[in-house]
């Protein structure tokens, strides 16, 4: 039971229905919406309402928005409160996106190391997610740019958290889904923005295999990642290629060069009513892609903003063909020394389940696993399936095989909880220190409720 | 130059705000809350360079402590303008509203727009080039069962701006008012809004400031606004009484 009667009843000033749908067009929900532009917004819900704070809501599952439950959409609190030129600090509002940070930094030459590819995401949703940028392995998660948390809960107010101050709540926050309270503002350390693109060299690959050498050897590049083609052929499944990208030393231009185009949102991905992605069109694209990248020059440049966020250019039209009912993503994260097994396992069930798997993206990370968070070392793993029967009916079989090599999934590309129960080892802990902090536990999402939380 | 803007923490408020900073002026930006125009004054002053201060002021109370706004006024550079973007309204403002909700109506969309003008007026007036700029609301061209305080502050304060307008006339100083219709803020977030789409406070903000020196008197945004402001007091009663939403 997620709301009281009391709560569907209730009558909040400024508040509408919207229908929420999450980014892989898996989930729609109708409910409650608010948008405060103001603190006194904040507090003026009465404390029992169940309620869960909202970013630009860019997950693919929903961890912003739930049957019943208040949706704060903080889009509005996206102010710079503070930056000290030397330390190479901001305190920015929870509401700012990645693109406006980066349009402001860009003229200090400066710029938040880990950025997730949508420039629309949110810094409250970068903190509640703990996502990473272009190569987490040299640079970990969200969770290392981020010096100090204000949050508010209707319970304690505006509350300090750091590694100093409140630390177990700011452990419980980075990566906590928005579950501890509403995040309203965040000191992140920037760092130096070296120029004003990158300088990107293409490896062919012939195998997934193949992508962990290429990342052995490219561990210290400034964005790293490969893709390869998912369909079940024997000639083309696991052929793909590697990115290694690193920032040129120089400015070309003063000025940030922006796409003119808006980015995707869940509602734009969706506006094909069916899907141009299966097995054939995705074993034919990708063949030709990879002829043609193969034989177009080794190095080239990319402008920043194009290099940070793919979901801004070239990545759309990969999500627009999905159509209307969508694609399922699993992302998970699989140690060093399990990759080969793991892939030959997945590689197995492809070509016996014949899910219509499109495409896979890798790369490597390190970091601490703690919590719910998705961290750790190891290789990640991005699986994009069409949304479809077949899928539906091998997901089961390939948790299966995440379970058995103790990988951890990405809850906010989609996962559920028995994976994650098994998955996480501080699934539990998570779940009891949440409720010491917050014995009512009045944030919860769709999400929160699908797992368990 | 500096400008004054009262009730300029969230939307439309903030939109001038923000457009003003832009533009390389310095601003006093007033509103019930510091923590947001604390916020706000730090965001316009890293991202433009320019000097803002917020101070907290209640509109709904008699007294005004004028002094504040003056001694900050006091580190700035010379006031160019007093902007008005100030809108409260109640879910439950109907007629038989009780006192105190009234009060606060009033005083806030009226009262305390006029004594803020009746303070500034005489610098105002000395000083070459400056403006004062008031802001009306659809609400008040019929009055309607919802909205009546409110209806009726805007109602009032459209006649203080004539006046104001006819005082000054052929002086420097430029007054202008603005009607305006639904704007895209959280007061219009969850309103009926099936006739009319909310128009953005950004391209008002800019409108405000492109045209702050013209002396126009009255106008309506959107400009649709002003066939509406003809036609709806003609509208049979009969008709008219139906109009409940």
């Amino acid at each position: 039971m997620i709301a009281t009667s009391k709560q569907k009843s209730l009558k909040i000033p400024h508040t509408k229905k919207t229908k929420f749908v999450s980014f892989d067009g898996g989930i729609e929900i109708v409910s409650q919406h608010q948008r405060p532009d103001r603190f006194r917004n904040l507090e003026q819900i009465p404390k029992d309402v169940i309620r869960i704070g909202r970013g630009g809501g860019y997950s693919y599952v929903a961890p912003s928005f739930g049957k019943n439950i208040l949706t704060q959409e903080m889009t509005s609190f996206n102010r710079i409160l503070e930056f000290d030129a030397k330390s190479q600090t901001i305190v920015v509002e929870s509401g700012m996106t990645l693109k406006e940070l980066l349009k402001w930094s860009f003229k200090k030459k400066l710029f938040l190391k880990i950025q997730p590819g949508h420039p629309d995401i949110t810094i409250g949703g970068c903190v509640a997610a703990n996502v990473h940028g272009k190569n987490p392995h040299k640079d970990g998660t969200f969770v290392d740019v981020v010096l100090e948390i204000k949050l508010f809960h209707p319970d304690y107010g505006l509350i300090t958290l750091s590694r100093t101050q409140n630390t177990n709540i700011f452990e419980l926050t980075c990566g906590g889904l928005g579950l501890t309270g509403i995040i309203v503002s965040v000191k992140l350390q920037l760092d130096i923005l070296p120029g004003d693109r990158m300088i990107f060299e293409r490896t062919p690959l012939e195998s997934i295999t193949d992508a962990i050498e290429f990342f052995k050897n490219n561990l210290d590049a400034d964005f790293i990642s490969s893709w390869h083609d998912g369909s079940p052929s024997k000639k083309n499944f696991g052929k793909g290629v590697g990115y290694k990208g690193v920032f040129a030393n120089d400015f070309k231009s003063n000025e940030l060069i922006i796409p003119k185009k808006k980015a995707l949102t869940p509602s734009s991905r969706a506006r094909l009513p069916f899907s141009i992605w299966n097995k054939t069109t995705a074993a034919m694209t990708y063949s030709v892609y990879r002829k043609r990248e193969i034989a177009g020059p080794k190095t080239y440049d990319k402008n920043i903003f194009d290099s940070m966020f793919p979901f801004g250019g070239n990545a759309k039209s990969f999500h627009v063909f999905f159509g209307k009912n969508g694609f399922v993503e699993y992302q998970i994260l699989v140690p060093f020394n399990k990759v080969e097994e793991f892939v030959n396992d997945v590689t197995k069930l492809i070509k016996t389940e014949k899910p219509p798997l499109i495409v896979i993206f890798m790369k490597p990370f390190h970091g601490n696993q703690k919590y719910l968070r998705y961290s750790g070392s190891g290789i990640t793993i991005a699986l994009d399936f069409q949304r479809s029967p077949i899928t539906v009916k091998a997901l089961p079989k390939l948790d299966d095989i995440i379970i058995s090599y103790g990988a951890i999934p990405n809850i906010i590309k989609g996962s559920n909880k028995r994976i994650v129960q098994n998955c996480f080892p501080e699934y539990h802990k998570f779940i009891d220190e949440l409720k010491k902090f917050d014995p009512k536990r009045i944030y919860k999402s769709d999400t929160s409720e699908k797992l368990g939380i | 130059m500096t400008y004054i803007i009262v009730g300029g923490s969230a939307g439309l408020g903030r939109a001038i705000a923000k457009k003003f900073a832009s533009e390389k002026n310095d601003l006093i930006i007033i509103s019930s809350d510091l923590r947001d125009t604390k916020a706000l004054a730090s965001d316009l002053e890293i991202r433009y360079g320019v000097n803002v201060t917020p101070l907290q002021l209640s509109l709904s109370k008699d007294q005004i402590r004028f002094k504040e706004v003056d001694d900050a006024l006091e580190n700035l550079s010379p006031l160019e303008g007093l902007i008005l973007p100030v809108g409260f309204n109640h879910p439950n403002d109907i007629p038989g509203i009780d006192d105190k909700s009234f009060s606060e109506l009033v005083n806030t969309n009226f009262t305390s727009v006029c004594l803020y003008i009746n303070h500034f007026l005489p610098i105002l007036k000395k000083l070459p080039d400056t403006t004062i700029i008031g802001f009306g609301s659809i609400a008040a061209i019929r009055g309607r069962s919802l909205n009546a305080a409110y209806a009726a502050s805007k109602r009032a304060l459209e006649s203080y701006f004539e006046s104001l307008r006819h005082f000054v006339a052929n002086s420097p100083l430029t007054v202008q008012f603005y009607m305006i219709g639904y704007l895209d803020t959280n007061l219009s977030f969850g309103a009926d809004m099936t006739l009319f789409k909310p128009a953005q406070v950004d391209r008002l903000a800019n409108i405000v400031f492109n045209n702050r020196l013209q002396d126009f008197g009255t106008t309506s945004y959107p400009k649709y606004w002003k066939i509406i402001k003809i036609l709806l007091p003609i509208v049979p009663w009969s008709v008219f009484k139906k109009f409940k939403k």
